[in-house]
């Protein structure tokens, strides 16, 4: 019926490069002394983004109508698929993700566009050319190196050859956009940094403007990497959900850089300080998210889950040289204007605190950096291929996380500018000695629960270092559960002190209030401040269950049916395998059954799929059991059809569930955040920013919770018949509950809006 | 004719994306979801031919910038930068000892080493802005066809400078965010816990307000301090 679509969809790319050119060139002339054509170009901005929506659109048309005349779409779906995976095939591979991001790219600039309206219009022209040069170079990519409307020579197939079938997994298609959400999001600080820089606005209302669009970067890029988490730990089977992989570690690089501009800019606020330091913070966070894309999309290094390799990495390339050009460039240029007015006054202060955090940050970063191009860098330097593993990160990653933990701890402690002696003894009291408690805990109860103080380590490498690696590792856990402590106890401390301040206030003023009003009205009055109170207590939690890996057990047995195995305080017993068959695959099903102290579990059934487009990869189906104590975790490897023998990867993973309740408390701490903070008509355009921020973070959490599969396979009780299979989470799994909450939430939140514009005006 | 039809035009475009997005669910649920994602990209389409004509029309425009488009230009002075710093400096001063992060000696010292220079920020401020001023009220007087009225009074020194905390205080409301004014709440609720006798601040006998140690006029009625 649409025999031109292909064309059409190259046309589009064609057409979006050349309105965002002409746009850049009507913004740079705005800024050059024609401030008139300011609306020209927030006019070209604007076209460039439903151009861009347009060719977005007719690609999820040539999936809806399976046109397999285009080679993106024949390669990444097939008739057989659901309409949802259909739409995640948009991000799938990687000509479409392209797409994907230039369509993120121009969601962020619409909705920066409306919000600097009437605003910043010194800086304006600049952000708009530098969001137009990120979205030619995008065009470009897809023009000259990955058309994901190009054909197939060989002409339209019957049929597609489908999705991944590790790809089609709920996680998985939420967690794409997610992360890149995070990684696009980092283009409008960029911008807004370059805008000051050519301009010499380097006062500090750029840096108030760009606040909460990193925050808001910030949180998708820990959403995504969280699902990422999920998605590994559900669905690869191999018992973790970080393998440092240079695809995750490219994931979670901008996170670290973003982390530390999300404290810096807090001193440049109020000292007039790091104004070099914030500038070079948002420009390598951008740099790093194109370089996380540049590693995913050039296959330079091995991994599990990189795209195919192809012949886009040297744009990247050629890119990052040009963006680093610049930016050095512009900051060279206004080195004098940059020069810190202000200085650390004493070491015992807020801000001393913030800049060793920073230090760790960056340090962890150049680390994971360094570590994951190691292989490319021996080969270059050493002729030598070596594998930089799992173990060499743990080992050296650990001890600086921990550093990083004990620093987030003790820095609200400290008061801006300097802290007395006597403040700072107050200020520990009582952290410390939650700490110290529960270290004596630990060390009294630890064995006997099942998590011990002290953990045997293997040493990694020969020598002193190697030793003291060793020993650190053995002692970390306490370490960590005890600074767990400490942190919560700091975060409770702050609140309290909050509260009873506003307490004070109130009694003076004869109205006094109860403690659950005035916490309620201190967070509200200071969102930004008691939001990252709530946001460190989620990192506590996660860094609880990160913890929880010390304690892990992990055990391979191959099982006759009747067989037991004994894995931590569960029995295992086999009891048979089963075959089940779909129209798309065969299901092999090994069903065990799980007790723990005497008391049935049920019958856990981990699997293999084998589908019929990819039978030489089947894939792993884990079985699980969560509880905020440990998840039994069963995967079933080779399971023999004649003698219905199986061999098993058994894991008890303590404390994982802590992670993903951690994810869970931060996403509602940055959403606390990121909240608008005056009422809606003073607010403006800001306001919708951020209460799309606030609501597409609470349809997230909504879905989070919703989603959130909670027995796997391991429902049935004695008594009960066996379940037969389960199958693998879907769209269909997404509970009408959660969805239908988002969505009343999300038309509540406009409707309030709306009402809010009509009083207005 | 044409006049009304761009009107009716400018009218109706609030609504454009309620009838785009009305057309796309009445598309998906008549005809499927492959029409309904065509609807949606001939909006698409429409909507970036609309604003490519928007742009190209606004490329001609040379009307002068509203008064209120040229002050969004002008940049803060490095003076005005410094004041908005300083003033935040108390503020954040005034919470931390209000939640007891700072003792009172070393909030004093800094304290009062932040209000000296803020003070002589608001100064320099007022002089920079003196010789415009003057040209405004003679301009007022040349509208008005009265006589001008006195020139503008130059910043007194600084042990006679009553009006500056009165900015001050003025400045440290406006100038902060919601989490500073909650600062400013508390901190000024701590401070006026404590005895004005043996903080040495003097309390306005007129309204009762009490001010800060070095003030000669109330910040609140502005009556002379003792």
């Amino acid at each position: 019926m649409w025999q031109t679509l292909p064309e059409l969809g190259t046309g589009i790319i064609y057409a979006v490069l050349v309105a965002a050119a002409y746009t850049f060139a009507v913004a740079i002339a705005a800024g050059r002394g024609r401030p008139r054509l300011l609306d020209a170009a927030r006019f070209g901005g604007y076209a460039t983004c439903a151009l861009i929506g347009l060719g977005t659109v007719l690609l999820a048309y040539a999936f809806i109508t399976h046109d397999f005349r285009i080679r993106y779409v024949a390669r990444y779906s097939d008739r057989s698929m659901p309409t949802a995976y259909l739409f995640a095939s948009l991000w799938g591979g990687q000509d479409g993700s392209l797409l994907w991001w230039a369509a993120l790219l121009a969601g962020y600039t619409s909705a920066c566009l409306r919000w600097m309206k009437g605003r910043y219009r010194q800086l304006q022209p600049y952000v708009i050319a530098t969001l137009m040069s990120i979205v030619a170079f995008f065009a470009v990519l897809m023009l000259f190196a990955a058309n994901p409307f190009s054909t197939s020579m060989a002409g339209a197939s019957l049929d597609g050859e489908g999705l991944n079938p590790l790809l089609q997994n709920y996680w998985m298609a939420i967690h794409p956009p997610a992360l890149y959400l995070g990684f696009v999001g980092c283009a409008v600080p960029f911008s807004f940094a370059i805008a000051a820089l050519v301009t010499g606005r380097l006062d500090n209302d750029w840096v108030i403007a760009v606040r909460k669009w990193m925050l808001f970067a910030w949180l998708f890029l820990s959403i995504g990497n969280a699902l990422g988490m999920i998605w590994a730990y559900e669905e690869l089977g191999w018992g973790g959900y970080w393998a440092w992989d240079p695809v995750e570690n490219a994931a979670c690089l901008p996170w670290f850089t973003a982390s530390a501009y999300v404290h810096s800019t807090m001193i440049q606020e109020r000292r007039n300080m790091l104004k070099v330091w914030n500038v070079v913070l948002i420009c390598v966070t951008f740099l790093l998210t194109i370089f996380g894309t540049f590693l995913t999309r050039s296959g330079l290094i091995a991994s599990v889950h990189s795209f195919a390799q192809s012949n886009i990495g040297i744009f990247f390339v050629y890119y990052m040289g040009f963006v680093i050009a610049v930016a050095a460039g512009l900051i060279a240029w206004r080195w004098r204007e940059l020069r810190s007015e202000g200085r650390i006054e004493a070491v015992a202060s807020r801000e001393a605190a913030f800049v060793l955090n920073n230090w760790v940050l960056v340090g962890i970063m150049t680390f994971v950096t360094v570590a994951t191009l190691w292989p490319k860098i021996s080969e270059w330097l050493y002729k030598e291929s070596v594998t930089v593993g799992p173990p060499f990160f743990n080992r050296w990653i650990a001890p600086a996380g921990v550093l990083l933990f004990l620093l987030m701890g003790v820095a609200p402690l400290f008061g801006w500018r300097k802290t007395s002696e006597a403040s700072l003894k107050r200020a520990f009291a009582w952290p410390l000695g939650a700490a110290a408690v529960m270290l004596v805990l630990h060390l009294a109860l630890g064995s006997r629960l099942g998590y011990p103080a002290w953990v045997h380590t293997d040493q990694f490498y020969p020598g002193v270092v190697g030793a003291i690696l060793q020993k650190l590792g053995s002692i970390l856990p306490m370490v960590v559960i005890a600074l767990a402590a400490f942190n919560t106890a700091v975060i409770v401390q702050e609140f309290a002190r909050g509260v009873a301040a506003r307490q004070r206030s109130s009694d003076k003023a004869g109205d006094r209030e109860s403690w659950y009003a005035s916490l309620i009205r201190l967070v509200d009055k200071s969102r930004r401040r008691y939001g990252g109170y709530i946001v460190h207590f989620g990192i506590v939690l996660m860094f609880i269950g990160f913890t929880g890996k010390a304690w892990s057990i992990d055990k391979e047995a191959t099982m006759a049916p009747g067989d037991q195995v004994a894995l931590g305080d569960y029995t295992l017993t086999y009891k048979g395998s089963r075959m089940e068959v779909d129209v798309n695959k065969r299901m092999v099903f090994a069903d065990v059954e799980v007790t723990r102290g005497g008391h049935s579990l049920g019958v856990m059934s981990p699997a293999k799929f084998i589908y019929k487009r990819s039978a030489e990869m089947p894939t792993t189906e884990v079985a699980m059991h969560r509880s905020f104590r440990d998840d039994l975790y069963l995967v079933v490897g080779m399971v023999s059809p004649e003698s219905k023998k199986a061999s098993f990867q058994l894991h008890v993973n303590p404390l994982v569930s802590w992670i993903w309740l951690g994810v869970v408390v931060l996403i509602f701490g940055s959403t606390v955040s990121l909240w608008p903070e005056m009422a809606l008509r003073e607010m403006g355009a800001w306001g919708y920013v951020r209460t799309a921020a606030a609501g597409l973070s609470a349809i997230a959490f909504a879905v989070w919770l919703g989603m959130s599969p909670s027995t796997a396979y391991a429902s049935a009780r004695e008594g009960r018949p066996p379940p037969t299979h389960r199958a693998p989470p879907s769209w269909g799994d997404l509970p009408l509950g959660g969805a239908g909450a988002a969505l009343f939430g999300g038309m509540g939140l406009a409707a309030v809006a709306i009402r809010r514009r009509r009083a207005e005006r | 004719m044409p006049v009304r039809v761009n009107d009716l035009l400018l009218r109706a475009r609030p609504f454009t994306p309620l009838l785009l997005a009305a057309a796309v669910i009445g598309a998906a649920l008549t005809r499927g979801l492959g029409l309904s994602l065509l609807v949606l990209a001939g909006g698409m389409l429409l909507y970036a031919i609309g604003s490519l004509w928007a742009s190209v029309q606004s490329l001609g425009d040379d009307a002068a910038l509203s008064l209120d488009e040229a002050l969004a230009l002008a940049a803060p002075s490095a003076e005005e930068e410094k004041k908005r710093s300083v003033l935040r400096a108390l503020k954040d001063l005034e919470y931390e000892r209000n939640v007891g992060k700072i003792g009172d000696a070393d909030y004093l010292e800094l304290s009062t080493r932040y209000r000296e220079e803020a003070r002589r920020l608001l100064r320099e401020l007022n002089d920079a802005e003196l010789p415009a001023r003057a040209r405004v009220e003679k301009l007022l007087a040349r509208r008005l066809g009265g006589a001008a009225p006195p020139p503008p009074r130059r910043a007194p020194p600084e042990s006679e400078a009553q009006g500056d905390d009165t900015e001050l205080d003025s400045d440290t409301e406006t100038a902060g965010d919601t989490e500073l004014d909650s600062d400013t709440e508390t901190a000024g609720d701590t401070e006026s816990e404590r005895a004005p006798e043996a903080s040495g601040k003097p309390t306005c006998t007129e309204c009762d307000t009490e001010n800060d140690p070095d003030a000669r006029f109330c910040k609140k009625c502005g009556e002379a301090l003792g």
